[in-house]
């Protein structure tokens, strides 16, 4: 089948194929981004249970594969009788999942940061939540751009779980095999579902290097 | 000074007063009844329906429960470690490629190497299992999984080498010359084996990506661990139990994986021959 | 009137380790007291404890007469009293020259941005780095580095400002510009408490030399005497162990 051919068949459906892995990208990673402001929080604190559970938190979710927390919801979530739907479950498993990794990255931002600066801001008279505000945050995020752009681009491919369920509409990967199983779409709509995929990481990564350069503080 | 091993937390909380303490005292309290609860919810959630019945549990004292789930895991082993390998092999070329001294072959490489790390590792499941065989390539179900896995992680993998490869000192490769060697002597002899030394860990943590994107071996009926779960579910009509066992063992496994990583670096960071400074970024 | 600074057998322990034993010391306005000794002996522990980076475990540190906390305002309060040059100028990184110096003054002394880059400027220029001052930290010299350092310290206007070790991480070049402007301020009057391996230069600037040694002080002296004929055995074979290098 031709690339014409295909489009005018299915064009529509890709563009909501597209939208559905935007939408699915963006919400996942600004989820994930919270969350992980949250555990990263947890895991500097002192308070040790906490520290504990933001610990296990990441252990837990750098660790499963998509698939196995994806189906846990889908299939296994119901026999305690929590029903959700299709979306929201491959919502949470693609903002849990990069959620860990988020942490990881912000950690090794906050590490990146040269202590003897929070002693300065102390022997200012800086307060706890002054060296957070004005010293902490402003840097842990700055070390973080590049990172967080990966990240983003992991979210973006995470996203092809949705595949797994019967979403509607569906997503980029979903819909190559949704032709492929009702046409012969051949080689053409995966080369467009590729096409789609890359675009938006190099738009993604173009848009991290920018921020980056910014904000980047030299060495 | 005393710096040394100062940590971020050590230098962020200065010793902690009588107030402070106090309130850390509260907290602590406070976080543990609210875990506790957490803990005391899920169980109950799992105890009212009928989660806990030992019906849904018995069949893992069995020895024939794990040895099936260990055939599984074998299966896992055997799609990862060939998927493995062929990254690797793979990745190496490409990163010959990247960085070639004619510009059009590593342009070409740079582009597919953004190829393989832009496109999500399904797409290139769907690509070996759909299409491929409409194009006369037929694969067997183990190639099938592993293929597309080891395309996905190929990318990755020759930037980590890359940067390991950068990463040696640039006397080590006019030292080799110098003795007569070859560029490509020097290269494999000399340079190769040390910037691999420096991006152990990363590659390590790169075979966890590997380990997980196994896991969509069901889409090609390639019997791994998960494929193996789905029998045992339908043996013993237990799908929450079998999922979560499931699932822990592939966070045990990696877990294992990220810990031998991290326990290289740290080895390597504390001045052992292992120097690996920079650990490479990668996406998950 | 009160000492600018006061410490009252002060004790402190790293594990099992004695640090400073029993330590008394007070520093009185315009003074200068240069703290000097063996690498180890305490001497920057000593000059940490006086705004409590480091906490005691037991003795009492007053500021102007003012205990000095365990934590909270009080503490902070107390602390911006009290400026502080470090050995790695820890300049905030994310900040250019300017900004690095009015960040306490526009934080902790709730000036305007206005108001406090107007005496930034000055105290940039007094220190010599005023045609620097919309670079990055990471675009100057280590001299340079320190000499904003002061600046950002002298912007809080403080009762006295603790030196630890200031021209240990310079290249032997930058050293002297920093020292001259630490010299500058001491002839202005300013409180200092110097801990240093600068000999020439503690000879030179100090009204008193303390010298220590395994985490108590020796011995206390002007520097004449202390440099010339020291009263303890110990100073003696430290001044001769620096002389023979």
């Amino acid at each position: 089948m031709s690339i014409s051919e295909l489009l005018s068949q299915y064009g529509d459906m890709y563009l909501q194929a597209l939208f559905t892995t935007w939408k699915l990208t963006f919400l996942s990673f600004l989820a994930a981004f919270i969350i992980g402001i949250i555990v990263t929080v947890m895991r500097i604190s002192p308070i040790r249970p906490l520290r504990f559970f933001g610990e296990l938190y990441v252990h837990i979710f750098r660790n499963i594969p998509g698939v196995a927390l994806l189906i846990l919801f889908v299939y296994a979530f119901p026999y305690l009788n929590l029903v959700w739907s299709y979306y929201a479950c491959v919502l949470t498993a693609t903002s849990l999942i990069p959620a860990s990794f988020c942490s990881e990255y912000l950690m090794s931002g906050i590490n990146s940061i040269d202590l003897g600066q929070i002693e300065a801001a102390r022997a200012l008279g800086f307060s706890f939540m002054q060296i957070i505000n004005k010293v902490i945050i402003p840097q842990a995020l700055r070390f973080s751009v590049l990172p967080l752009t990966n990240l983003a681009v992991a979210t973006l491919l995470t996203t092809a779980l949705a595949s797994q369920v019967p979403l509607k509409p569906t997503d980029l990967t979903g819909i190559v095999s949704y032709i492929n199983t009702h046409a012969v779409g051949g080689i053409t709509a995966f080369a467009i579902s590729a096409a789609l995929y890359l675009i938006t990481a190099l738009v993604i990564g173009q848009v991290g290097n920018y921020i980056d350069k910014k904000v980047r503080i030299e060495r | 000074m005393n710096n040394a091993a100062r940590t971020f937390r050590d230098v962020l909380y200065e010793k902690p007063g009588p107030k402070t303490r106090r309130l850390i005292a509260v907290f602590t309290v406070i976080s543990v009844l609210l875990l506790a609860l957490m803990l005391f919810f899920a169980i109950r959630s799992f105890y009212v329906n009928n989660q806990l019945n030992p019906k849904y549990w018995y069949f893992f004292t069995k020895a024939t429960t794990w040895q099936f789930i260990g055939k599984g895991l074998a299966g896992t082993f055997e799609a990862a470690i060939l998927a493995g390998i062929m990254a690797f092999i793979m990745g190496f070329a490409m990163m010959l490629g990247r960085i070639s001294k004619f510009s059009a072959v590593s342009r070409l490489t740079i582009a597919l190497i953004e190829f393989t790390r832009g496109v999500p590792t399904l797409l290139f499941i769907y690509f070996f299992f759909l299409i491929a065989p409409t194009m006369g390539l037929k694969l067997p179900s183990l190639l099938k999984i592993s293929l597309p896995v080891a395309i996905s992680a190929s990318g990755v993998v020759a930037e980590v080498l890359r940067s390991g490869v950068n990463a040696v000192p640039k006397g080590q490769r006019e030292a080799g010359l110098c003795i007569g060697m070859t560029e490509w002597m020097t290269f494999i002899k000399i340079v190769f084996p040390q910037g691999f030394r420096y991006v152990i860990p990363a590659l390590i943590s790169e075979i966890v990506i590997v380990v997980k994107d196994t896991t969509y071996a069901y889409v090609v009926s390639f019997p791994d661990l998960m494929q193996n779960a789905r029998v045992l579910i339908s043996n013993y009509d237990a799908m929450l139990s079998v999922y979560l066992v499931t699932a822990v063992i592939y966070i045990l496994i990696n877990y294992i994986l990220n810990k031998i990583a991290s326990f290289i670096e740290k080895k390597s960071s504390s001045g052992g021959f292992y120097g690996s400074r920079n650990r490479i970024k990668k996406y998950q | 009137m009160a000492p600018v600074i006061e410490l009252k057998n002060i004790n402190k322990y790293f594990g099992s380790h004695h640090v400073l034993k029993d330590i008394n010391l007070s520093v009185n306005k315009g003074e200068v007291v240069v703290i000097i000794g063996p690498s180890g002996s305490g001497k920057s522990t000593l000059c940490r404890t006086i705004n409590r980076l480091e906490s005691i475990d037991s003795g009492e540190i007053r500021i102007d007469g003012e205990l000095l906390p365990e934590e909270g305002r009080q503490l902070a309060r107390l602390r911006s009293k009290i400026g502080m040059v470090f050995q790695s100028f820890n300049l905030f990184a994310h900040k250019n020259v300017l900004n690095n110096v009015i960040m306490g003054p526009v934080n902790v002394l709730h000036k305007s941005k206005p108001e406090a880059s107007k005496e930034a400027i000055e105290l940039l220029k007094r220190v010599g780095v005023d045609s620097e001052a919309h670079k990055r930290p990471s675009q100057l010299s280590g001299g340079q580095q320190q000499r904003v350092a002061i600046a950002r310290a002298l912007a809080m206007q403080p009762d006295a400002i603790l030196f630890d070790e200031p021209t240990s991480a310079l290249d032997p070049e930058m050293i002297n510009e920093v020292l001259d402007v630490m010299t500058k301020l001491a002839s202005d009057g300013m409180t200092m408490l110097i801990v240093t391996h600068e000999m020439n230069f503690a000879r030179r600037v100090a009204s008193k030399v303390i010298f220590m040694d395994d985490g108590s002080i020796v011995e206390e002296n002007v520097p004449e005497e202390f440099f010339e004929n020291p009263k303890t055995e110990r100073a003696r074979i430290f001044l001769n162990s620096i002389k023979s290098e």
